[in-house]
């Protein structure tokens, strides 16, 4: 029994597909015109605005959250997919550890779900702190003597 | 025919090796990170290649969902949360005494595990009664779910805590950047907050000039 060599088929796809990409790529290079490249014509294109400094910025950290809970549903897939290839599945003791195993990861994604607005910094909470800091000032001003 | 089907699969392991060591090679050296990110992606799809030659074909689908899917999507996410280290006053340079320092270390980890692994009992480790888990989906799944599952029921608790920790980073970052600045022209706003104040702000003067 020689699983690769079962395994080959999805092989010839990969090639195919990799063969498919650089292909496509040489054709578009062959039929594109090719002028003379200069700064404006290698710039970034940002609709038709000059482009202000690097195009990779760094985005605010509350995305990763999303990316850690597709990683979560991703292994909690693998182990339910391993169950599912089964008729072990079947049994009423894996039926129970299967719902509490999915119950514990759920309960984490609705804590996510709940949490994630407190998480990022709203205008409302902005606005309450200058505020705060503004009449704090105020009220300094006016003890000490005007200015 | 014994004798080349054996060659056979030791010509697959060495072309598979070599290409998983080429990639993670590039994956830890590229100047581009988002390039290494991607090597790292194609080195971990190898790496399933190795599980399939050891006839394992859950440990090469869990490889490929988990390892190149999830990981390698992670990794470019966070290179997309970091501030760019390329081209500023961060980004550090080996320079060659760290280099040979590095080969040193390298070769030396690599004399060990090679070492370890010419040494290691593999025949005695696993018993010659234990059945043939990694061809049967069935029997591996009854030993996964039924003798081992107080591990995978661990394994959703770990994921849970990784789930918490992150809302509790992103509360102890939100809690560390909400602090009002004392600016040039007195009180200023917590930088790029989110804008929800629509109904609060004064209209704009934009609709006058119509």
């Amino acid at each position: 029994m020689r699983l690769f060599i079962d395994f080959v088929p999805v092989i010839i796809w990969a090639i195919l597909a990799v063969v498919m990409v650089v292909g496509m790529l040489a054709a578009s290079w062959v039929l594109r015109p090719h002028v003379l490249q200069n700064s404006e014509k290698t710039a970034s294109y940002e609709c038709g605005e000059e482009p202000e400094g690097p195009a990779r910025i760094a985005y605010p950290y509350n995305y990763l959250v999303y990316t850690i809970l597709f990683v979560v549903v991703d292994v909690m897939g693998a182990f339910l997919w391993l169950l599912a290839a089964s008729s072990f599945r079947l049994s009423e003791v894996v039926v129970w550890q299967v719902l509490v195993f999915v119950l514990i990861i759920m309960g984490g994604m609705g804590f996510a779900m709940k949490k994630m607005p407190e998480t990022f910094l709203s205008g409302q909470e902005t606005l309450t702190l200058y505020r705060k800091a503004k009449a704090e000032q105020a009220s300094e001003e006016i003890r000490s003597g005007g200015h | 025919m014994m004798q080349i089907e054996v060659l056979f699969e030791q010509i697959e392991f060495l072309a598979i090796a070599s290409i998983v060591i080429i990639l993670a090679f590039l994956a830890l050296e590229h100047r581009n990170i988002v390039y290494a990110a991607l090597f790292f992606g194609f080195m971990a799809s190898f790496v399933a290649g190795i599980f399939l030659l050891l006839e394992a074909p859950f440990i090469a689908g869990m490889q490929i969902a988990v390892y190149t899917g999830g990981i390698s999507a992670l990794i470019i996410f966070a290179v997309l949360l970091i501030p760019r280290a390329q081209d500023s006053s961060l980004e550090t340079f080996a320079t060659p005494r760290r280099r040979r320092i590095g080969l040193v270390i390298s070769g030396l980890v690599g004399l060990l595990s090679g070492g370890l692994a010419l040494v290691f009992p593999w025949y005695d480790t696993f018993a010659p009664d234990m059945p043939p888990l990694e061809l049967n989906m069935e029997l591996l799944s009854q030993w996964l779910w039924s003798e081992n599952v107080i591990y995978v029921q661990i394994a959703a608790l770990i994921l849970l805590t990784s789930i918490v920790g992150a809302i509790a980073i992103l509360k102890m970052d939100k809690a560390e950047r909400l602090i009002s600045i004392h600016g040039e022209f007195g009180i200023e706003s917590v930088e790029e907050p989110i804008e929800d104040e629509a109904t609060i702000e004064e209209p704009s003067e934009e609709v006058g000039d119509e």
